[in-house]
Parts: structure tokens; sequence; C-alpha cells
């Protein structure tokens, strides 16, 4: 079972790599389809009018001669050489020096029913002619036919044609050239001549819609036979070097994550995030209603950047950056020098001016140009209502998916419209975000302040605690806000409060002293007490001694006086002690 | 314009003189269409 297994995995994966592509150098395209076109087979290309096509195929064949050395033929039904070269030309590709460098051949073919008549049967051997002679001329590796429907207008006979053009991609997979056909796009079928049928082994499908007034191109693999490739609808841009396709899901989540922090240029900002910032290459997103201060922190952000020599591009959509420059000078913050030494780049541009698609492929331009280490979007969500919500979300995500893999740190931020900012967190667009910081307006006592929160911080402790801050000449200042019984105090409240709390502590020493002069009263008097107990005391003791003194003296006295009486009474002559004594005695008796 | 650019289908016949160009496709089996596209005769002769 196990072996079972693990043949049939090889297996397909033999497959897969059997089947050879043929990048096309598209940004995105190669992408999408896992390596490029199939090699040596025809892919059609369809859509409506004015969607591409014709630029799709012609970028393939020059990238081919110009990059991959694959020379290539282009066999032009509509335009003639000079207008392709012209249309091409203004994309940034020379089609004449590769023609001329004999790298392509562009052969334009002219065919008018007005000037021609059917007489009987033919066959299409002349373009198999014309074709082969342009592919064998350079060696041509890659082949495209813009547009073949042009021969179902002007040819008669269409099941000629029909048998005609299926021996044609069966010769153009004979000769091993990768060729692309474009078509234009039919009611309820892929192309209006139904093409598919005989091109079966790739099917590329361009559109060009119209929403809110805002057209987008979009990119769709309907087909790839014996491949994997992305079948999603991606929207892709005609800029000014080519078409790039943008897709949304061949993102990966695997990038580098650093461990660095950044000061963001408020200190005490830095102190709430644990004490260092944020992480390098994390996305922040600042959210707050209109004159909140959003574009204040985000300029003392980049400000902090620049001066740590790191380069800063700003993407503002709402302000000129003259208008930036000199409303951050008013408050203290110089901007212009770090313009000037190409530090600090901004860019301008109304949301309005094109797509989001439009939007996102010029930020990624300026950020591949300018590879900066810290992008602020001021404000984000004046790009999201450009498109839906699920639209806006994926080009978020998009933009981080890329800044993240360049371990650049994003700042964006989001104007919210009033009621609680929690309740509207941008589609979604929160979730996308390392860090959030929440800004407040706080209406009370007649005044407006503002006030600011950590909402969430990934992977760094931080402050839980509401600041207010303050705007003035030299900067943005963090204080405490009061936070009490009654709710979070501010501005005027908070000093009032402030005042109070003064008050109360002066109040409380004052009662201190007092008390403590009473004390010392207290001690006072208690001291006079005992001293006066001690004399009274001492003099008793002294009388006291004064007495036992008399007494003693008395005694003595007394005792001397008796032992004299006694020794002249003799009475402390012992009886039976001595006969000398006794016969002594007898002298007292008279 | 060269008169091979104009060759697409074969057989063509090419009439590159007197302007405009006229080209006829096929085997010219079609006698009376192949006069009338060389403008040999006019399209209008017989109703």
């Amino acid at each position: 079972m196990k072996t079972n297994t693990k043949t049939t995995g090889r297996r397909h994966t033999a497959k897969a790599a059997r089947l050879p592509r043929c990048p096309t150098g598209i940004q995105g395209l190669d992408e999408i389809t896992g390596g490029g076109l199939p090699r040596g087979r025809p892919t059609l290309v369809c859509g409506g009018a004015g969607c591409g096509k014709t630029l799709l195929a012609a970028e393939f064949l020059v990238r081919g001669a110009a990059q991959f050395d694959e020379p290539g033929v282009l066999m032009a039904f509509e335009e003639t050489e000079k207008e392709l070269e012209a249309n091409v030309a203004s994309l940034g590709f020379d089609l004449e020096g590769l023609v001329r460098r004999k790298k392509m051949v562009v052969d334009h073919v002219h065919i008018e029913r007005s000037e021609s008549t059917q007489s009987g049967g033919y066959d299409l051997e002349g373009i198999f002619v014309r074709l082969g002679h342009s592919i064998d001329s350079i060696g041509a590796k890659r082949v495209v036919l813009d547009t073949l429907e042009v021969l179902f207008a002007n040819l008669p006979d269409e099941a000629v044609l029909r048998g005609e053009l299926r021996r044609l991609f069966r010769w153009l997979k004979a000769k091993g050239v990768t060729a692309v056909i474009t078509a234009e796009r039919g009611p309820g079928s892929l192309t209006r001549h139904g093409l598919e049928e005989y091109v079966s082994d790739c099917v590329i499908v361009l559109d060009h819609r119209v929403s809110d007034q805002v057209a987008t191109r979009h990119l769709r693999v309907v087909k790839y036979r014996g491949a994997m490739h992305g079948t999603n609808e991606f929207p892709f841009l005609i800029g000014a070097d080519g078409i790039s396709v943008l897709p949304i899901t061949s993102l990966s989540l695997n990038h580098q994550v650093s461990r660095e922090r950044i000061a963001t240029g408020i200190p005490r900002l830095d102190k709430m995030l644990g004490g260092r910032g944020f992480f390098r290459g994390s996305s922040i997103l600042l959210t707050g209603t209109a004159g909140t201060g959003k574009t204040i922190i985000s300029c003392n952000f980049g400000h902090a950047a620049a001066r740590r020599g790191e380069r800063v591009l700003y993407f503002s959509f709402e302000e000129s950056p003259n208008q930036i420059i000199r409303n951050m000078h008013s408050i203290g913050l110089r901007l212009e020098p770090m313009v000037k030494r190409g530090l600090l780049r901004f860019h301008s541009a109304r949301p309005s001016l094109y797509g989001l698609e439009m939007h996102l492929a010029t930020m990624f331009k300026e950020i591949a140009e300018f590879r900066p280490q810290v992008v602020i979007v001021d404000p984000i969500t004046s790009l999201m209502d450009l498109g839906t919500v699920s639209e806006g979300k994926g080009m978020v995500t998009r933009l981080i998916d890329y800044l993240k893999a360049t371990q650049v740190t994003t700042l964006f931020t989001s104007l919210t419209q009033g009621g609680h900012p929690l309740q509207q967190s941008e589609g979604g667009m929160s979730s996308l975000m390392d860090s959030w910081l929440l800004l407040e307006d706080f209406e009370g006592n007649g005044e407006r302040n503002r006030v600011f929160y950590v909402l969430k911080a990934r992977g760094m402790g931080h402050s839980n605690q509401i600041r207010e801050f303050l705007i003035s000449d030299h900067g943005i200042d963090i204080v405490d806000a009061y936070i009490g019984a009654s709710g979070v105090l501010t501005g005027s409240a908070r000093a009032a409060q402030g005042a109070l709390e003064k008050a109360a502590a002066l109040a409380g020493q004052q009662e201190a002293a007092q008390l403590k002069r009473e004390v010392e009263r207290k001690r006072g008097a208690l001291e006079r007490q005992i001293s006066g107990l001690r004399s009274d005391y001492e003099s008793e003791a002294l009388e006291l001694r004064r007495i036992a003194e008399q007494v003693g003296t008395r005694t003595l006295l007394l005792s001397t006086e008796r032992a004299e009486s006694g020794r002249l009474r003799q009475a402390d002559i012992k009886l039976g002690s001595g006969m000398p004594i006794k016969s002594k005695a007898g002298r007292r008796l008279p | 314009m060269r008169s091979c650019d104009l060759v697409l289908a074969i057989p063509t016949v090419v009439r590159p003189l007197p302007k405009p160009v006229r080209t006829i496709i096929g085997t010219l089996s079609d006698t009376a269409r192949m006069l009338v596209g060389s403008d040999l005769r006019p399209a209008e002769t017989t109703p």
C-alpha cells in the first residue's frame, strides 16, 4: 500500500515535470501558471475589445526575444508593423531594434473582403508558407497570431476555414513552437468563432470590468492541460513597463521575523510598548476619527526612523507633501531636511485617480525602487473605499505580505466615521495587523480632548492604560489621563481633578502637622509630670535616707550606750565561763 | 505593398493594376465570379 502511493506520487510529479514551460517574463503570469505557457503548444488568449490581448501576446514575444533568447514571429492580421511598433514602444519595448537584430519578425497579413472574390475551392497554404518562412529565417521559438478571427470575417466558406485552422494548429505543434493565438470573446462562448475547439492546451481569458466607475482588468487561466495552475481571477495592470499580474493567493505566510525593536519617536509611547517600541517588520494600524492626530503620530514615527538613518516612504492619499511638511513644522517637526537628504520620500495621489490595482502596483513599484525600511500609508481607508470590502482586504493582505517579506515596518492609518471604532474594524483589516493603536476624541466640559491606547501589540507586553496626548508647539506630549470612579478625565477636567487632589493633599498635610504639634504638647506635659513626680520621689527618698541615717545613728548610740552601761554593769559576763569572772562578779555584790 | 503579401489562400490571383487591387481566391472554377471579381465583366450585367 505504502509503495503504491509512493509510486503514484512519483508518477504525478514526473508528469508535471515532463510538461515543459515557456516563461512569458510577464510579472505574475509565470507565478500563476507555474512557470509559463506550455512549451511547444498553442495557447489561446481571448477577451473583449480593449482588454489587452494583443499587448499580452506582444509582450510574450518581446520578452522571449529580449530576455530568454527565443526569437519570435508576430503575424498580425489587424495592425500593421508600424502601428504595432508604436503601440509597444509606448510600453518601453523596442520592437524595431529586435526586428533589426533578427530576433523578431513582424508580418502583417493584409486581408480585405471588399478587395477579394472567391471562385472555387481554396486552402490556406499561403499562411503556412509565410509563417514557415518567417520561423525558419530567424529560428523562431515563439509565434503569435493576432487575431485569427479576422479570417472568418474576410474569407468565405467557413467549413474550409475551420479545416485549415485545425491543420494550422497541428502544424504549429509539429513545428515545436510555443504559439499564442488571440481571439475576440463571443457571446456565451469563449471566442466568437469557437477557436477554443482547436486550441485546447491552455486558455487564458482576459476581462475588463467597470465597477464604481473604476475599470479593472482581470486575467484567468481557464484551462491548462496537464498542469496545476491558479484558477482564480487575477487583477492585472498595463503599466509603464508592460503587463503585471498581481496574484493574491500565491503569497505565503512564511516570511522571516525580526526581534529588533524600533522606537516610535514618542518616548512615552515606547514605554507603553514594553519600553522599546514596535517590532521591525511588523504592521501597525492607527485608527481614529477625523482630527485625532493620526498624521502627527505617523510623521513622528517617520521622523524618528529617518533620524536613525532609515529610509521612509510616505504614501499620502489626502494631503500633498508640502502641506504635510508645513503642518508638521507647526508642531516642531522638521521633515524638510529628511526629504532633502533622501531619507524621506512622499508619494501623494488622489485615491480616485485610478483603480485599486493601479494604486497597489504603483505602491509596489515605489517600494521596489526606494527600498524603504519604514512605509507609512495615510490613510489606508481612502484606498479601501475604492473597491469592495473583500477587494480592499485582499489588497491590504498583499501589501502587508509584500512588505513583511522584505522586513519593512508599515504604519497604516485608518479613518473611522464616528461611533465606536471597534465595531467597524475596517472589514477585518485589523486582524492582519500586529499592533493596533486607537485614537479617540473625548467630549465633555465644553472641550474635546485626545486620548489613545494600545489595543493590541502582538508579541510584547504593553500598557493597558488610556493616555491623553497633547499636541503643542514642540510635538506630542503624552500624559496620564485621570482614571477614577467617574470614568476617564481629560483636559481641564483632569487639571481640575489634579487641583482637587493637591488641595486634599495640602489639607492632609496641615492636619498631620497639627496632630504632630498636639502630640508634642502632650509629650511635654507628660515629661513635666514625670519630672515633678521624680522630684517628689527624690525628695521623699532623701527624707527616707535622712531618717534611715538618723535611725542608724540612734541605734548605734543606743547600742554603744547599752554596751557601755553593760560594761559598767558587767552585763556581758557569761555565767560559768570562768572563775575569775565569777570572782569579779562577786565584786558587783555589795 | 508587394503582391505576395496579399497571398494567403492558395490559389490566389492578384490583379495589382489598375487600382484598386483585386484578389481572387480559389480554383477559379466559378468563371462568372472570377470575371466579376477581376472587373473583367461588370457585376450588374445580368440580373
